[in-house]
């Protein structure tokens, strides 16, 4: 099995890498020649507009589709080619757009079932601890139907299910997706805080000002290539940036 | 809140909680021995009740509680509506006519053939949940009916070539050797220990529907039940949290078939007779009216709806009998229309009023006990 090859030149090893990724939907091209490298202890995000390719890339790492050419890298390990359950047991994670809670489950159920793969019940019971920690107001909930939380709540019950699952890195599709904006604030500051915890950040946005205010670095998707790649800070000042993403007028 | 406070996980992961709750089962398990024997009581009930006529009812009711039961996992909890239903059925019979002691069959033992009947329809039944995996809701329906026809095929060709157009007889089982030894396993008048009449099949049937309704209970209880919860409120979830949707939806259809096919086996032993015209698109539709009327999603509501299905004709039979009612000749000429009638209002009344169904009834009794004479 092929490696991930150091980069960075400081003997990192990124602990999500894709490379090179083409990837197809029957005959139609929708990702070229993707290349993505999450470092350990990184928030990075992946910008880009409607039908760029954003979701298609989650896919990919997640396995829903293959890509045609390129592979998918996970801590040096290639896992492109593996069942979805099999990369989740290796450490990815998804909270979803627009949460996706079990909603006739409790809010305690759903946390549990977010540890489905693992059978370490002290674990799992530290990791509940952690996560009543970070959201004590999940706690007040736990025996709760999760449908009749508020969204706020509900994004909170969703990042918790995916953090029981202990990823190696934790993909969010589209946090600010129909969320008040007060909420999506809320929203960023819960992943500020989970990854001032230890977890690396893969955050798949359109808000783009919301995101690099918090991301390490970013990428910039259009129509299925990645357009930019930068730190965060160098990307909100880019003058192609600001007039294509950021919306402010010259 | 049942006021009663659980510690540790073993605490939670108890059956029977509460000493309440103990003693219900030990009082229930007794009723269950003792029904049979009051039912074989000679007296003639006021008003011509009907008291006999319980006995088959019973019985039925317990051979359909797991299939009802059985519908309900893979509908109620996984979310996969299947018309393949009473398709098992008729494997159950079909394994029993060819292996079993019926007309043509290999004669092997009931007892390997009921376990058998199981592992068939298992390994049918995942084969039937296979457009489960592309298709949902109404197209799976419609994917799934065509099994019934199928089935019915099926069962009709081993009848024309195997038995003739009578249809297969089913001949008694009887009670293994190493039970004879039981102070109430007596013989019968020709010194055999058959299992036939309402009174013997009771006794079998009860420990056996026990034993799947346990069984699927426990399913539903471990991982793979909380798997089967959560395809059904949201599969792209379930997938992103590690489980593998297309093995869970297989499972379910697996053990739901299974059940229903080991029912399959029960029903044609203790009817004795089955032919390919003993197998109506209608069963489905019983199914669902016990499902829903008995409590969707809940295994218990599966036994309370077959024991409505089979006990509310038994009661109108003799209501329209009664003085007064009897006056009335189309209520005679019609009954089985009625029933149906009945069955439709009951429907439509417990998805307005109560749409936990008669599970929901018997939780709000229970509740209603646990706090007497209190209320809040």
């Amino acid at each position: 099995m092929e490696t991930g090859a150091d980069r960075g030149g400081d003997g990192r090893r990124p602990i999500l890498e894709l490379r090179d990724v083409d990837t197809h939907y029957g005959p139609i091209q929708i990702l070229k020649d993707v290349t993505i490298e999450i470092y350990p202890g990184e928030i990075v995000c992946l910008l880009g507009g409607n039908a760029s390719g954003k979701t298609t890339t989650l896919k990919t790492i997640l396995g829903y589709v293959e890509p045609s050419h390129g592979a998918v890298f996970l801590d040096g390990e290639e896992i492109s080619g593996l069942p979805t359950q099999e990369r989740v047991r290796r450490g990815i994670s998804m909270v979803p757009e627009n949460r996706r809670l079990f909603k006739r489950m409790t809010v305690r159920e759903n946390l549990e079932m977010g540890a489905y793969l693992r059978d370490d019940r002290e674990g799992i019971e530290e990791d509940m601890e952690r996560v009543f920690e970070l959201f004590p107001r999940v706690k007040d909930r736990l025996n709760q139907r999760a449908g009749t939380l508020s969204g706020g709540e509900q994004q909170m019950v969703a990042v918790g299910r995916a953090l029981m699952a202990r990823p190696k890195v934790l993909l969010m599709d589209e946090p600010s997706m129909g969320l008040a904006p007060v909420l999506v604030a809320q929203n960023f500051e819960i992943i500020e805080q989970i990854h001032e915890q230890g977890t690396t950040v893969f955050v798949v946005e359109q808000n783009a000002n919301m995101a690099l205010s918090i991301a390490d670095r970013g990428y910039v998707l259009q129509t299925g290539q990645i357009v930019l790649a930068d730190t965060a800070s160098a990307l909100l000042e880019n003058p192609e940036m600001k007039k294509a993403y950021l919306g402010e007028l010259e | 809140m049942s006021g009663k406070y659980v510690n540790d996980y073993r605490q939670d992961l108890r059956l029977f909680r509460t000493t309440p709750k103990k003693v219900l089962l030990v009082v229930g398990l007794l009723a269950a021995i003792a029904l049979p024997y009051l039912i074989q009581i000679q007296w003639t009930p006021p008003f011509g009740f009907p008291w006999k006529a319980w006995a088959k009812a019973i019985n039925l009711a317990l051979i359909w509680s797991i299939g009802a039961a059985a519908f309900n996992l893979l509908l109620g909890y996984t979310g996969q509506i299947s018309t393949a239903h009473a398709a098992f059925l008729i494997l159950g019979a079909l394994t029993g006519a060819v292996l079993g002691e019926a007309s043509a069959g290999l004669g092997w033992s009931f007892w390997l053939v009921l376990p058998l009947g199981g592992v068939v329809g298992a390994v049918i039944g995942a084969l039937v949940g296979l457009p489960a995996l592309r298709v949902r809701g109404l197209y799976l329906f419609m994917a799934t009916l065509a099994v019934h026809f199928a089935a019915i095929l099926g069962f009709k060709m081993y009848q024309v070539a195997q038995v003739g157009f009578t249809g297969v007889r089913y001949f008694p089982p009887e009670v293994p050797s190493f039970l004879h030894w039981l102070p109430f396993v007596t013989p019968d008048a020709n010194g055999q220990f058959l299992i036939q009449g309402d009174f013997r099949w009771y006794f079998v049937l009860v420990p056996i529907t026990l034993g799947c309704l346990l069984f699927m209970v426990n399913v539903l209880r471990s991982a793979e039940g909380r798997a089967f919860v959560a395809i059904r409120d949201n599969d792209v979830a379930a997938s992103l949290l590690g489980i593998n949707v297309a093995r869970t939806k297989l499972l379910a259809f697996a053990v739901s078939s299974a059940m229903v096919t080991i029912s399959g086996v029960l029903l044609s032993f203790f009817v004795t007779a089955r032919s390919d015209e003993s197998w109506s698109i209608e069963i489905i539709l019983d199914v669902a009216i016990m499902t829903v009327v008995g409590g969707f999603s809940t295994i218990v509501g599966g036994v309370f709806g077959a024991f409505f299905f089979f006990m509310t004709p038994v009661l109108f039979n003799w209501i329209r009998d009664l003085p007064l009612f009897d006056r009335f000749t189309f209520i005679d000429t019609y009954g089985s229309q009625i029933d149906l009638a009945i069955f439709g209002v009951a429907i439509v009344l417990v998805l307005v009023f109560k749409p936990e169904g008669l599970a929901g009834v018997w939780e709000d009794t229970k509740r209603y006990f646990r706090t007497w004479p209190f209320r809040y």
